[in-house]
């Protein structure tokens, strides 16, 4: 077999989610040649090529190309904690205990604690060693010291104690004790005594210089972590003197408390509201600082599985995960500076990249109008958080189930060769770390190569932002002005920003909304406002963003179809302590405010058309024009009914007053029902047999002269092109709006 | 690693009795509905049911496409399985199928 050469290439990301004219967009560029350049663009189309949808875009004219030096920037990934000003050990030598659950014991050696380098001369260390053992290194004037324990049981709980003396000929002492609850450990494992490994100092120890770092050696000049460690640690304890013992409890009473690096206390009502400090208790106030999102919120070692609401049980929880590929900010360089015009559209841009070796990039600009105003009587919000969901996902190249999902072998070219390379950049929440555990934050600080024109989809041709192109580009061309505004925009204005338009749009896929967010799609139709939910499976996951970094997401899955699933008693979100998984268990089902929900998903040979059902006169208007009884049955993704469809249930919420004016047949088998909406394993999940695999277009008129008008599918955005001359869809879309719009009753009773 | 004893039945008892030159024939046909046992031989062996076995995929390059094998390490370059080129990406897709079923022993 031969080997590929490596794909060179560009690729860049911006300072922000979302812009308004005026603002200054700052630009990190990495590239291995000279140099690049940068100018901003406007883009109406991304190209489609299996629907022959070209690209169109064009410069915005009053902005100059911005130019720089190449930088191949380095990304490291692997979370940490940081203690800086940690005394070195004294003459009375030091304790320091932790819990500890080791995930990847034996994938290479690993650093619990460690204060100094202990190989290089200084402090001391306590860790794993190549071979999964239990070790503590202690530098000396007589060279390093070291003693070993046993190699413990990856998911399992243990208490850790190193002793170090403060003389030549102290002792070294390792104790490794088997601890946890039956619920907190991931097996059985035979009773075991306490483990205590000893040894002379032979020398006196050479004090740590420098901060302590949790999860690491430290950092290299790149600032990559050295030896970085998969699992978890529970609020360790350090105590200058050697002489102290204990629990780590009673070590936090002795008069020589160096730190105490408590966990459950960063616990309140809310959640984690400083996801990055690391609080010590301890009388020096040696907080720590996490790097790139190690996960909180996560059992420690006394979870006794009664409760699963980590603000109930703070002490349950007083634990940190972390991972040596955890990545929420590449960190890199900025290095352009693009200044929007102030009186720039709203709308969706891109910084077009090129660099001196002719390789590009197009990188996404999201411009909202100016703050309090709107400039269009249409709004698109664009489901940034679901871009995030997605970010730079490998799914279709690394799990061989996709293939089946898919039907197909997964297709690279040089840009997907140039992506899949790109490790470093994160993963996707559809991902697991290396020890097995779910990936559940997701970071807009990294190019994010899933929001590109070229992207290979196991899904579809296209997928949430490509997607969503289709819907900037029907809009555009059909002579729809619209603002666009983020997710991320949503969240933080609520329903006062929607309340400027006559009528709202969703995307294709919204499937990550805050609480904020649906709040905001909820009291804006309870107040006479019009939403058009152009999508499937949207309103989905509970997510919510870090309190003090909007960039950055979380979720925790479980209820609903999904990648992976959280570990028991852990869905709760770090970021807001609200219950994780699927908005429906919340009692917020999408069906109460859109009228429709997920039901089934597939790929794009199951799609379908729809079948007009409603012969009610006083919504004939969303008809006029379309003459026949099925229409959609095409599209860019096989049919105007797919991907991810959405359907009417009464039980689940939709309301009594709502109108289902089409619904989808004809689907394949390969459109499988949802997890969440059969109880019972069943032979009949596919479309061809089970007729609960449906999309439904639905109308729901609210008080005020509000309205919903719900598509239930992702895949309705690729019926809007003229393919084939068929132009139901977008007649049909264009009928909603317009009256919409205008203004008028959404229930016609004038006929 | 090698088949689980469940993946083993499966293929001495009913993959290698559905794989036939008239399967392999119409596996060949660039598009269209599928037989129920082209289906269930495209899943048996698209789900890579031995972790050992070559997990491949299509690469395009400027002379066609290549059927290529996915390296055992997340984000390592994948390695092109021959010098053969493709036309269309339909015939590397078979191709694939051809050779993954070779690699399960299955003959027709």
């Amino acid at each position: 077999m031969s080997a590929l050469p490596a794909v060179r290439g560009v690729m860049g990301y911006t300072d922000r989610v979302s812009y308004r004219p005026g603002d200054t967009v700052r630009l990190a560029v990495s590239t291995t040649a000279a140099g690049w350049r940068a100018e901003l663009v406007r883009l109406r189309a991304l190209a489609i090529p299996s629907a022959g949808v070209e690209r169109r875009q064009e410069r915005v004219g009053g902005v100059a190309a911005i130019t720089g030096d190449g930088i191949d920037q380095r990304t490291v990934t692997g979370s940490y904690v940081r203690v800086d000003d940690l005394p070195g050990a004294g003459a009375a030598g030091l304790v320091v205990a932790l819990a500890a659950m080791p995930t990847r014991p034996g994938a290479d050696a690993q650093e619990l604690l460690a204060h100094g380098r202990p190989e290089e001369g200084s402090g001391w260390a306590v860790g794993l060693d190549a071979g999964g053992r239990f070790t503590l290194r202690v530098a000396t004037a007589a060279g390093p010291a070291e003693v070993v324990g046993p190699v413990p049981q990856a998911g399992c709980w243990y208490e850790v104690t190193a002793v170090i003396g403060g003389a030549a000929g102290g002792e070294l002492a390792l104790t490794v004790a088997p601890a946890g609850t039956f619920e907190a450990n991931h097996v059985v494992r035979r009773p075991e005594p306490p483990a205590t490994s000893r040894a002379a100092l032979p020398g006196a120890p050479v004090p740590g210089s420098g901060p302590l770092h949790w999860a690491c050696a430290g950092t290299d000049p790149r600032g990559a972590p050295v030896r970085p460690y998969d699992g978890r640690i529970e609020s360790p304890v350090a105590v200058a003197d050697a002489t102290a013992a204990g629990s780590r409890d009673e070590l936090a009473r002795h008069p020589a408390l160096l730190a105490h690096w408590d966990l459950a206390a960063a616990i309140g009502e809310t959640g984690i509201a400083r996801t990055a400090l690391v609080g010590d208790a301890g009388p020096r106030g040696l907080h720590g600082t996490a790097v790139n999102h190690p996960q909180r919120a996560v059992r420690s070692s006394g979870w006794t599985g009664d409760v699963a609401d980590f603000r109930f049980s703070p002490r349950q929880y007083a634990a940190v995960h972390f991972h040596r590929d955890d990545m929420t900010d590449c960190g890199w360089r900025f290095q352009g500076a693009v200044p929007l015009p102030a009186d720039l559209r709203s709308g969706v841009y891109a910084l077009e990249l090129t660099d001196s070796d002719g390789a590009h990039d197009t990188v996404p600009v999201l411009v909202a109008p100016p703050e309090g105003t709107a400039t269009a009587p249409l709004l698109l919000v664009l489901p940034t958080n679901s871009y995030l969901a997605y970010g730079n996902d490998h799914v279709g190249v690394d799990s061989p189930r996709t293939q089946i999902w898919s039907q197909m072998v997964p297709t690279l070219d040089d840009f997907e060769r140039f992506r899949d390379a790109r490790r470093e950049l994160g993963y996707s929440l559809y991902e697991t770390h290396a020890d097995g555990s779910g990936v559940c934050y997701s970071s807009w600080r990294r190019p994010l190569l899933t929001m590109r024109e070229r992207v290979y989809d196991h899904n579809a041709p296209v997928w949430q932002f490509t997607g969503d192109m289709q819907l900037v580009d029907w809009l555009d061309r059909t002579g729809r002005d619209v603002d666009v505004v983020t997710d991320h925009d949503l969240h933080a204005e609520g329903a006062g920003l929607l309340a400027r338009y006559r009528t709202v749009l969703t995307g294709t896929h919204p499937e990550y909304p805050s609480l904020e967010i649906l709040d905001a799609y909820e009291r804006y139709v309870a107040a006479g406002g019009r939403l058009v939910y152009t999508g499937g499976n949207g309103m989905y996951w509970v997510t919510a963003y870090d309190p003090t970094d909007d960039q950055v997401i979380e979720i925790r899955r479980w209820g609903g179809t999904q990648a992976w699933s959280a570990e028991p008693g852990e869905y709760h979100l770090g970021f807001t302590g609200r219950q994780g998984g699927i908005w429906r268990f919340t009692g917020r089902a999408p069906q109460k405010t859109f009228g429709v929900g997920f039901v089934a998903a597939g790929n794009p040979g199951s799609s379908a058309g729809y079948r007009r059902v409603s012969t009610d006169p006083s919504v004939a208007w969303v008809f006029a024009g379309i003459t026949g009884e099925h229409f959609g049955a095409y599209g860019v993704a096989g049919g105007a009914a797919g991907l991810e469809i959405d359907s009417a249930a009464p039980l689940l919420g939709t309301s009594p007053d709502a109108v289902v004016l089409a619904t989808s047949v004809g689907h394949g088998d390969d459109m499988l029902e949802a997890r969440e909406n059969f109880n019972m394993t069943s032979r009949v999940l596919g479309g061809a047999r089970n007729p609960r695999v449906h999309a439904d277009l639905l109308l729901v008129p609210r008080e005020g002269g509000g309205a919903v008008f719900s598509t239930g599918s992702i895949a309705f955005a690729g019926a809007l092109y003229d393919l084939g001359g068929r132009t139901e869809v977008s007649r049909l879309l264009g009928n909603v709006l317009d009256r919409f719009v205008a203004g008028l009753p959404v229930l016609d009773t004038t006929v | 690693m090698a088949l689980s004893p469940q993946d083993a039945w499966i293929l001495d008892n009913r993959l290698k009795r559905l794989v036939t030159a008239e399967l392999v024939a119409e596996a060949a046909r660039p598009s269209g509905p599928c037989s129920r046992d082209l289906v269930e031989v495209m899943d048996f062996v698209r789900r890579n049911p031995d972790p050992d076995k070559p997990r491949y995929l299509i690469v395009s390059t400027p002379e066609g496409f290549a059927v290529g094998v996915r390296a055992p390490v997340r984000g390592a370059a994948p390695r092109l399985r021959d010098e053969r080129r493709h036309a269309t990406r339909d015939d590397a897709e078979h191709a694939v199928l051809l050779h993954r079923l070779r690699d399960y022993g299955v003959s027709w």
